[in-house]
């Protein structure tokens, strides 16, 4: 009974937390455009939008980005703009800031000043800061443009050797932030050029402008239009001409409300692939029982019962609970200060065995260990929704190093997992719907699989031999059971054989732990972990 | 300009602009997002399904051996001889020269420059992509041709580390990924140098992927710079751009030593709470302690 409390409330804490490898957009560039929405010169209005569900999860843009979308059935009401405008602008200003700072320490104010400045004038030029919008006939969209190649605020460009790996299309951080990217190295290598210099004893005010102005006709027209802005012949003179105009004119400064006015999302977090901290508008009505409570130490909890909290330190903890919920799943998540003393004050309890968790939640999903065979031939990719690595062979079987489950209600299933010749990837299994349509499972539980499928793991009743270099040592219980008890037993020397009793799967990284049978001996060695990479090769070799 | 340089030109930028239009085609073929799940699992079967390091729909290196294939086929000697045929050395110097000759477009468009060509035209970008697109492609037949030439027990015509130096510094980094793939070649005998070229690709480059690639050259020649891959490293994980930064962390563990383990440690301090960097340099570092305590 108390296992199934533990279960229910890791459920619900789970139900929104995604996994931090799958914030962008899961599918190369989309280069086709539904349900077009024509666009008009305004903010958030402008370049034309297409169906934002061919980009992304739209739940991403109603939980997180709900400041960020401009509805055109408000159109006329001047202050829904300026809302936008506003948290726009602060959008673009932090994220300029930060990754100035991030890449040069040491900068100037001005110059950040100018940096963000000229970010707020690319993106002004680019889309009008249009990003997400809700067409007035209803609907979500993406802005889009050049003939549906380059794609959100910021125009990102497919040719953009970043954009092989993930699409950076869909997620406004992420759009936003790789074009401030690739605006900096335009910057960057603006800043070394002569043609910055236009008169003798100029003032580092105009430096910066006149940077501003060559980083730009870079960003525009390649590296070698570095200096483009300097020649008003050039056949896309105008481009410079209008960008100029935009960063002089500051058209954008009528509608801002505040210059200071403060995010309410933790853009560094976002960026880096945290769903949780991206919270959502305080919405009244909401218990927090039904929310995961993010912390200030970084880890995250629920609460059932109002009086103790249940949490984890990782996120990757919390992956393979989500989905379950459907109640849970449409709740925003709620920051807590540690100032918030009546939740910061109550008892937790962390919970840490992903695997077990993972079994428990999606009992249809295979577990680490078990066999997937794929009934198609399926895509590899390097990271979920990346760059495809290799293809699997229709009723080709693998092991599974590792799952991930998508939060929204498709609930789409992917595995890892690793061909003969070493390279890993990712393969989408479908969503539950699909059931066992691309990859048949076959359940294990560590048991030996058929001797056809190439074994990275180990299995009970197999042997393993030591493969670390300096030897292994042999415990009298896994490190995660924790405690000052543990004692080393022996030394297993590099080619040592054991048999293999038991496997036990813990952490984040699902770190392997190894009860096994020596020639005198039974006691715990660790094996290598299968997240982010596997690593067992460098600690044991399976026979 | 006689009549037959005339020609000769008309006949470069006429391949130009069929090769940038092949691209921009190649470009065009881009998968659209399935409606369902489902749909994405549908990819073209495939004779052979294992490991594709470039990809389903990255052309460059095919066409480059085809190229390749052209010229070596029709060189009588090209199996026999210790020395390599006329056709293959006028190859890697035809193609040096209209690198050269491409490079000199980028600095000044001029004369013999396909400033005119519809491709150029048709966008900011155009012109640059063009000739980013035709150094990307003799860099990939280069790099065929070298590896043609080891196959026969020939060293390459040209200095491959001379060519991956210079284009290491270009700014676009589908040209630094050729770069890349040239300057694999000498791993076994240049290793100094590959190290070298890795760094530097890592230290400018904003792309996930081109981190990825420099790392994995890194990895394999760490040992002739061990000190510029540590410094490399930090530096990257502490002032390089968001996605290196990332990629970097998420590949770290085989970099981590008992000498720097303590730096690594220390940009960890500093990293975001709950980002990618953080979580990444925290297993990478947590397998490392391991690997030393148990």
């Amino acid at each position: 009974m108390i296992f199934k409390g533990a279960v229910l409330i890791a459920i619900v804490m789970g139900a929104l937390v995604s996994s931090i490898e799958r914030v962008e957009a899961r599918v190369p560039f989309v280069r086709e455009c539904t349900g077009r929405d024509i666009g008009q010169w305004a903010f958030g209005e402008g370049a034309d939008g297409c169906d934002a569900n061919r980009f992304g999860s739209v739940s991403r843009i109603k939980y997180i980005y709900s400041d960020f979308v401009f509805d055109r059935s408000k159109s006329g009401d001047t202050e829904h703009r300026k809302d936008y405008v506003t948290n726009v602008n602060a959008l673009l200003r932090d994220l300029a800031s930060q990754y100035m700072r991030a890449r040069r320490p040491d900068v100037q104010e001005d110059e950040v000043a100018a940096f963000i400045e000229a970010i707020r004038a690319v993106a002004h030029q680019e889309t009008y800061w249009s990003h997400y919008r809700v067409a007035a006939r209803g609907g979500h969209k993406l802005a889009t443009g050049d003939r549906n190649i380059s794609h959100g605020m910021m125009q990102i460009n497919q040719r953009y050797h970043a954009s092989k790996d993930q699409d950076r299309s869909f997620d406004l951080v992420g759009n936003v932030g790789f074009g401030i990217e690739h605006f900096y190295d335009e910057w960057d290598a603006a800043s070394k050029t002569k043609c910055i210099m236009r008169s003798k004893g100029q003032s580092r005010a105009q430096t910066l402008e006149n940077i501003t102005r060559a980083a730009y006709s870079s960003y525009n027209g390649g590296p070698g239009a570095v200096c483009r802005w300097t020649n008003p012949k050039h056949t896309w003179a105008k481009n410079d001409k209008n960008y100029f105009k935009k960063l002089k004119g500051r058209e954008w400064s009528e509608w801002v409300r505040a210059d200071d006015h403060k995010i309410a999302l933790d853009l560094e977090c976002v960026r880096s692939g945290d769903e949780l901290c991206a919270v959502a508008k305080e919405r009244m009505g909401e218990y927090i029982a039904s929310r995961p409570l993010l912390m200030e130490d970084g880890s995250t909890c629920v609460t059932t019962d109002g009086r103790s909290l249940h949490c984890a330190h990782d996120l990757r903890v919390f992956t393979c609970l989500a989905g379950l919920s459907a109640d849970v799943a449409g709740a925003a998540p709620l920051k807590v200060k540690s100032s918030d003393r009546d939740i910061a004050k109550m008892p937790r309890k962390f919970h840490e065995n992903r695997l077990e968790m993972c079994r428990t939640s999606f009992s249809e999903v295979a577990s680490i260990g078990d066999i997937v065979t794929t009934n198609l031939a399926v895509a590899i990719r390097g990271t979920i929704g990346g760059k495809t690595v290799g293809f699997t062979k229709k009723g080709q079987a693998f092991q599974v190093l590792d799952i991930e489950v998508d939060l929204d209600e498709n609930a789409e299933r992917y595995y890892r997992i690793r061909l003969p010749n070493k390279v890993e990837g990712w393969i989408s299994a479908g969503d539950k719907a699909a059931g066992e349509k691309f990859a048949s499972i076959q359940r294990l539980d560590f048991s030996a699989p058929m001797k056809s499928v190439t074994r990275w793991l180990p299995s009970k009743g197999g042997v393993v031999a030591i493969a670390k270099a300096d030897g292994l040592k042999l415990l009298t219980a896994p490190e995660q059971a924790g405690g000052s008890s543990i004692e080393t037993k022996a030394v297993l020397v590099k080619g040592t054989s054991a048999e293999v009793e038991e496997i036990l799967i813990s952490g984040a990284a699902n770190e392997i732990w190894l009860r096994v049978k020596t020639a005198g001996d039974v006691g715990y060695i660790y094996a290598g972990r299968t997240f982010p990479t596997l690593t067992l090769d460098q600690w044991i070799t399976v026979k | 300009m006689d009549s037959q340089e005339k020609n000769a030109l008309v006949f470069k930028l006429t391949g130009i602009v069929i090769l940038a239009t092949l691209a921009i085609a190649a470009l065009n073929h881009t998968q659209v997002r399935p409606t369902e799940s489902s749909v994405q699992n549908e990819e073209p079967a495939r004779s052979s399904f294992e490991a594709m390091p470039e990809g389903p729909k990255n052309t460059v290196s095919d066409r480059a051996k085809a190229r390749v294939g052209k010229i070596t086929q029709t060189s009588a000697l090209s199996s026999v001889s210790t020395k390599p045929s006329v056709k293959v050395r006028q190859a890697a110097d035809d193609s040096i020269a209209y690198l050269k000759k491409i490079r000199g477009c980028e600095k000044n468009p001029g004369l013999g420059c396909p400033i005119d060509s519809a491709v150029a035209k048709s966008e900011p970008a155009g012109y640059s992509n063009l000739l980013v697109d035709e150094t990307v492609q003799e860099l990939a037949f280069l790099k065929a041709l070298a590896e043609a030439e080891a196959r026969e027990y020939r060293r390459p015509t040209f200095s491959v580390e001379a060519v991956s130096r210079a284009y290491i510094r270009h700014r676009d980094d589908n040209v630094r990924e050729q770069a890349l793939h040239l300057a694999s070649l000498l791993v076994e005998t240049e290793p100094r140098a590959v190290v070298e070229i890795a760094s530097r690709a890592l230290s400018a480059t904003i792309s996930g992927p081109l981190a990825d690639q420099a790392l994995d050259l890194m990895y394999a020649t760490r040992s002739a710079n061990p000190n510029l891959v540590d410094r490399t490293l930090l530096r990257t994980l502490k002032v390089g751009g968001w996605d290196v930064r990332d990629t970097v962390a998420g590949r770290i563990l085989p970099f981590i030593s008992t000498e720097n383990r303590q730096a690594f440690a220390a940009v960890l301090e500093k990293a975001p709470n709950r980002s990618k960097l953080a979580l990444h340099l925290k297993l990478g570092i947590e397998e490392f302690d391991r690997m030393e305590r148990l």
